[in-house]
């Protein structure tokens, strides 16, 4: 997978940076998929939308917000939840969160691996956030203090 | 998404900032108190997941639980120590220094009579 990171200019503000991922070749950034995809729920993606914007610019992005070890353990995959829409991330800290894509759990599922489309969005973030881990182990990236991220010689980017 | 992001409400977007705010004051009591998520479910007679939900920033609080909370970990989320009280007397009162709090030496009675003080009529008192 090739992909490259790419920060949200609206939503990153004072007190974190938002970013999220532009597969190659692709046009939107995995969040925007998310938004475009899941429409029919505009009041909760209108909520998704300005919880991000006040982590973003009031309050950082806490780990109280997110729902954890939504991936393999210990590699930073957790998800927003809000209503029945789940939106998965890769988590850092207060200052930096890379979005994915994510999707509809219906009330009945028990878990995002009994609904197909939710787990191709999960496995999608827990393979970029393999890619990205060890790209921040190898010092190809660095997330500085702030939450800005330095990329050095990244061969996916 | 960008023209949700030009189109959102500000209403709507205080009312989600307000309960992530308030989240994050109670989560940062809980932290400055070492208190655990389990043992806050624990003496407040909650579960763990209303606590988590509390947490999130997603939860919109009523103000009795916001009171409850507030006396669980001593910590303010409701502005009410003081409240502007105007009383309308039937003799002028002598203007307070500016920020003390004074009690009036008697009550005063509502009369269809009354005249407005000459001195300034209001006066702020602390509550409880």
């Amino acid at each position: 997978m090739q992909f490259k990171i790419v920060e949200n200019e609206s939503l990153t503000g004072g007190m974190a940076h938002i970013y999220s991922i532009l597969i190659k070749d692709e046009e939107f950034t995995l969040l925007e998929q998310f938004f475009n995809d899941n429409e029919q729920y505009a009041d909760d993606l209108n909520t998704i939308l300005e919880k991000l914007f006040v982590m973003g610019h009031d309050i950082g992005c806490r780990r109280d917000h997110f729902k954890h070890e939504e991936g393999l353990p210990g590699d930073g995959v957790a998800a927003l939840r809000v209503g029945n829409l789940r939106l998965y991330c890769l988590y850092f800290d207060r200052t930096a969160v890379i979005f994915g894509s994510g999707g509809f759990k219906p009330p009945e599922a028990r878990a995002y691996q009994d609904v197909p489309e939710l787990n191709e969005k999960a496995k999608q973030m827990k393979e970029i956030a393999s890619i990205i881990n060890k790209a921040i182990i190898e010092k190809d990236i660095v997330i500085n203090d702030d939450g800005s991220l330095t990329i050095n010689n990244w061969d996916y980017d | 998404m960008g023209r949700m992001l030009a189109n959102m409400d500000s209403k709507s977007l205080a009312r989600t900032r307000n309960k992530m705010m308030v989240a994050a004051r109670i989560a940062d009591a809980l932290k400055a108190k070492g208190i655990s998520q389990k043992q806050m479910a624990a003496q407040m007679g909650k579960t763990e997941s209303e606590i988590s939900e509390w947490l999130s920033g997603d939860r919109n609080f009523t103000i009795d639980t916001l009171t409850d909370i507030e006396g669980f970990l001593n910590i303010q989320l409701l502005d009410t120590k003081f409240i502007r009280v105007y009383r309308v007397i039937n003799e002028p009162l002598k203007k307070p220094a500016e920020g003390k709090c004074v009690v009036l030496p008697h009550l005063c009675k509502w009369s269809s009579e009354l005249k407005i003080a000459e001195e300034s009529s209001m006066i702020m008192y602390e509550v409880g």
